[in-house]
């Protein structure tokens, strides 16, 4: 017996038909329902980053304040000099920035997008 | 029927473009069109990968979620479909590479295999569709994810290119060979039924 090709028009054909739908019935509805959540999870992120910004403003003016403010105060501060102690707290600021300088520029970048 | 075809496509187009600002805008509902639009061709690829229904979905239901947090940064350069599915398409094949699935690769001599039409035709609707779905499910990922791209989406070999990230060349290569497979698969499927 002669074979008839499967000729390229048929197969789209047959492919075009087989389509696999959802084993799941409630698939939509369990997937909206993780998009709302997502999109939740993405407003409260969206308001502890404000909170985060705000609180990182408000930190860095504080300290310049002080140290601005510091020396006005006289000589010592609780028996210490005040310039060590402006010296102190400007170490201290520089150190966090540099060990968390990843996480700030991350930050940065977020608030961006 | 060309024109009609294309302004179907346009109306098509025009719709994501609005739902897409919609859900930028806030309306998380408004993504549901997305999920009911484009869930069936999602799937139906997701398996030509990772050949299970059920895992098919889960890599669809990530694309989805991938797609909402992704949405803001689409910026109508092209296709949401091309967008979407190439978004179905990364995730199908790194589930595939967590899952370390070995998937069998099919080589025949398939230079004398030729399918039989009239051995198709023969089946009943539903047999045909099974006898399609299981041949695909024998052939390499790559293979049946051009082949259903190219028929099912009637996608264009620069298209079928943007989905999946290859060269043009390299899909028509794939193409060429899936067809081959394909005859070669469909062949040993009837020889096991009859």
């Amino acid at each position: 017996m002669t074979k008839t090709p499967l000729n390229d028009q048929l197969l789209g054909s047959l492919i075009k038909k087989n389509l696999v739908e959802a084993p799941s019935t409630d698939f939509d509805d369990n997937l909206m329902r993780c998009i709302e959540k997502e999109a939740a999870k993405g407003t409260s992120q969206t308001k502890n980053m404000k909170i985060s910004m705000l609180f990182f403003v408000l930190g860095t003016g504080f300290g310049l304040l002080v140290s601005h403010l510091l020396p006005m105060l006289g000589e010592t501060v609780a028996g210490m000099n005040t310039r060590t102690i402006v010296l102190g707290f400007q170490v201290v600021y520089i150190i966090l920035i540099l060990t968390q300088l990843e996480n700030i520029i991350n930050f940065f970048s977020r608030m961006k997008a | 029927m060309r024109i009609i075809w294309r302004t179907g496509e346009i109306k098509h187009l025009k719709m994501d473009e609005i739902y897409v600002r919609k859900v930028c805008a806030g309306d998380t509902k408004a993504f549901r069109y997305f999920v009911e639009q484009y869930k069936t061709l999602s799937i139906t690829l997701a398996v030509s990968i990772v050949k299970d229904e059920f895992i098919a979905e889960e890599v669809v239901q990530d694309a989805f979620i991938n797609a909402f947090r992704a949405m803001k940064n689409f910026n109508f350069n092209s296709k949401f479909n091309t967008w979407f599915y190439r978004i179905v398409v990364n995730e199908a094949f790194k589930r595939l590479k967590k899952m370390r699935m070995e998937v069998v690769d099919f080589r025949q001599d398939y230079d004398d295999q030729v399918a039989d039409e009239s051995e198709i035709l023969a089946l009943q609707q539903d047999e045909q569709a099974q006898l399609i779905n299981q041949a695909l499910k024998l052939l390499p990922p790559r293979e049946s994810l051009v082949l259903r791209l190219f028929y099912l989406q009637e996608e264009s070999i620069k298209e079928v290119a943007s989905i999946t990230g290859w060269s043009e060349s390299n899909v028509k290569v794939i193409l060429h060979r899936a067809r081959k497979n394909m005859h070669a698969a469909i062949n040993q499927l009837i020889k096991l039924i009859n």
